[in-house]
């Protein structure tokens, strides 16, 4: 009676992947960038079974801080499989000096969702080096206090701890002033 | 000194020293000798709300503060900041009552001295606690020390509340050394627990002349140190609303705009302070209708000086009505909050600008019920100053949630300020039980011309 039953669930399970595998077929996608009337041009190609695969919607997004950033909307492959965007050329660098490019198609009813992510060195390079000299300010970091200011900061808190520390020191010696 | 003179003088002060001082004693101490049946259903109904205030914080903390409190996006300070400022306001008490009528010779503030700084103790300690209420993550308080930015008023508001509160607390304590010494001489019947305390408090107080003259030096200092120290923390605490990007506090007029509110309150929380406190332990003889009078015109000067900002605040801004000026003050003057912003207006502002000016009104019961006016009024006016306009944002976003754009503090932020209260009043209350709430050789001082002779009076 156990048996059967596990037979069952294998039949079923067996079935739903089966069925899952026959809707979404596999597909790849590969990004390059070239150089075309001076602009560059990223361009997203989708295959499926080595052969280009035409109207299928693509995304183009950078990596940032907090989320990605689309680049442009959907482009949709052409009958070569390939879908073209016009890439930015100043989009801020990381630290490394590159950009991680990911591009994605969403939900289509072929081939469900897949994505492929690359990195360029097309963007502007941050110069780090302002980091380092910034200026103290009012509106700078926890290490950038003016220097004034962490002065009269210091003078004002220790001018008044250190008479109430003189107050209480006095409470403290009313004892010896006794007569006795 | 002819002997005339000398036998007149020395009459006045043995006929002082050997009567009136002891009834003055007597009177002075009665608070603390016996607590009656009223006296204890008071302190354990402030308790309650107290523990009430305990638990709810404990829900806020535990459960989801989306479910908890009412704040949102847009209203991200709600009572609890503008509870923190009315006590902060209300702390000042202790500079304007205490410190500035101390140093400018006004002989009557004697009584009043040690009412005001307990008070101020009592109200910038719960101004502390409300804020600790407000943080989103309580747990992560140390990292102001840790990451702060000195630059940072907030910053800036921990460090002068602490040395706000520590100078306040020494400021009271310092001048109850000779008090201290008269409890442990006077009272009897109380527990030897009590009776130590006294004993080590007073730190061997004999009332020698070097030590009256160290004493009035330290107090002195203090007296001093107090009133930059008072400004200061109120003017913090408006710069911290100044310093944020939002139309409604976009305003230089900020810092002495709090300051002269928080003397307006000072002024009314003393008037209800006294009022309850002469009835309650009949100090009649030592609160006097004299007092009351001076408090009522000193009510008056304080109004007329807060209209005069509150002028200078609302009719520039309403002259140009410009774009997110024009949304938070019509919804002030004519729009939702209109009920609430008049209603402050004349009940903490005109009414005590006016009424006062009449004889009659300055005796003990109408002033008081003036002064209980004023104090609601200045705590609505924080909530006024806190909340509409944060339902106006540089940035708005469309399609916000209905909750975003209406607040309304929930029972958890309402139990939590009710108790802020009563912990305010049970730490007065509970002060005036176990030490003098008049300062008997202060009083004693005061009655004395020659303020040399009190010093053998323990």
């Amino acid at each position: 009676m156990k048996s059967i039953k596990y037979i069952i669930i294998l039949l079923v399970t067996g079935f739903f992947n089966l069925s899952a595998f026959a809707q979404e077929k596999e597909a790849n996608m590969s990004i390059s960038f070239v150089k075309e009337e001076g602009k560059n041009i990223c361009k997203v190609l989708v295959t499926s079974e080595d052969k280009p695969v035409a109207e299928i919607a693509v995304k183009l997004s950078v990596k940032r801080l907090f989320g990605q950033l689309p680049i442009g909307g959907d482009v949709s492959t052409d009958e070569t499989g390939v879908a073209s965007f016009e890439f930015p050329d100043n989009l801020p660098l990381n630290p490394e000096g590159k950009l991680e490019v990911t591009a994605a198609v969403e939900d289509d009813e072929n081939y469900g969702s897949f994505d492929v992510t690359t990195e360029t060195q097309i963007g502007t390079k941050v110069d780090l080096s302002n980091l380092e000299k910034r200026e103290r300010s009012l509106s700078g970091g926890r290490d950038r206090a003016p220097i004034y200011f962490i002065i009269a900061s210091v003078v004002i808190i220790s001018g008044i701890w250190g008479t109430l520390i003189y107050v209480v020191l006095q409470v403290f010696k009313l004892k010896k002033l006794k007569t006795t | 000194m002819t002997d005339k003179e000398f036998a007149a003088e020395k009459t006045t002060y043995e006929t002082f020293t050997q009567e009136e001082y002891m009834v003055m004693k007597r009177d002075l101490l009665q608070p603390i000798q016996h607590i009656g049946t009223w006296g204890k259903v008071w302190i354990g109904f402030l308790i309650t709300v107290c523990l009430a205030g305990v638990y709810a914080y404990y829900i806020q903390e535990t459960k989801s503060k989306y479910v908890t409190v009412s704040l949102r996006d847009y209203t991200m300070w709600g009572v609890y900041i503008s509870n923190f400022v009315f006590f902060v306001a209300l702390s000042l008490i202790g500079v304007l009552m205490s410190a500035v009528l101390k140093l400018t010779n006004f002989e009557w503030y004697r009584p009043l001295a040690r009412i005001a700084e307990v008070i101020a103790v009592a109200a910038i300690m719960l101004a502390g606690v409300s804020i600790v209420a407000a943080m989103g993550r309580p747990d992560r308080l140390h990292y102001l020390v840790m990451y702060g930015r000195i630059q940072s008023p907030i910053v800036w508001d921990i460090i002068v509340i602490l040395t706000y509160v520590t100078t306040s607390l020494v400021l009271l304590f310092i001048p109850m050394i000779p008090s201290m010494s008269t409890c442990k001489n006077h009272l009897t019947n109380k527990p030897k627990w009590q009776m130590k305390m006294y004993d080590l408090l007073s730190f061997g107080w004999e009332g020698t002349p070097a030590q009256w003259k160290s004493l009035k030096k330290n107090v002195k200092i203090l007296t001093i140190m107090v009133i930059p120290l008072g400004v200061s923390i109120h003017t913090v605490t408006a710069w911290l609303f100044a310093t944020t990007l939002r139309a409604e506090w976009d305003s230089t007029n900020f810092g002495a705009y709090f300051v002269s509110g928080a003397f307006l309150l000072g002024v009314a929380g003393m008037v209800v302070a006294i009022f309850t406190i002469r009835k309650s332990y009949n100090l009649e003889k030592y609160l006097t209708e004299m007092h009351f009078d001076k408090l009522g015109q000193a009510l008056v000067l304080m109004s007329f000086i807060y209209i005069y900002f509150n002028i200078n605040e609302y009719l520039v801004p309403a002259y140009k009505m410009s774009g997110l000026h024009a949304n938070h003050l019509l919804s002030l003057f004519v729009g939702e909050d209109a009920l609430m912003y008049w209603s402050v207006v004349l009940f903490g502002m005109l009414i005590p600008a006016i009424l006062p000016l009449f004889k009659g009104m300055r005796k003990p019961l109408p002033l008081t019920l003036i002064a209980v006016g004023v104090v609601i009024a200045a705590w609505f006016k924080r909530y006024l100053i806190v909340i509409p306009g944060l339902a106006h944002p540089y940035l708005p976003i469309q399609d916000v949630p209905v909750s975003w754009t209406h607040y309304s503090p929930s029972l958890v932020e309402m139990t939590i300020v009710a108790a802020t209260f009563a912990a305010m009043l049970l730490i007065v209350t509970l002060f005036s039980r176990f030490f003098p709430i008049i300062s008997v050789w202060e009083v004693a001082e005061g009655k004395l011309e020659g303020k040399d002779e009190i010093i053998n009076y323990k």
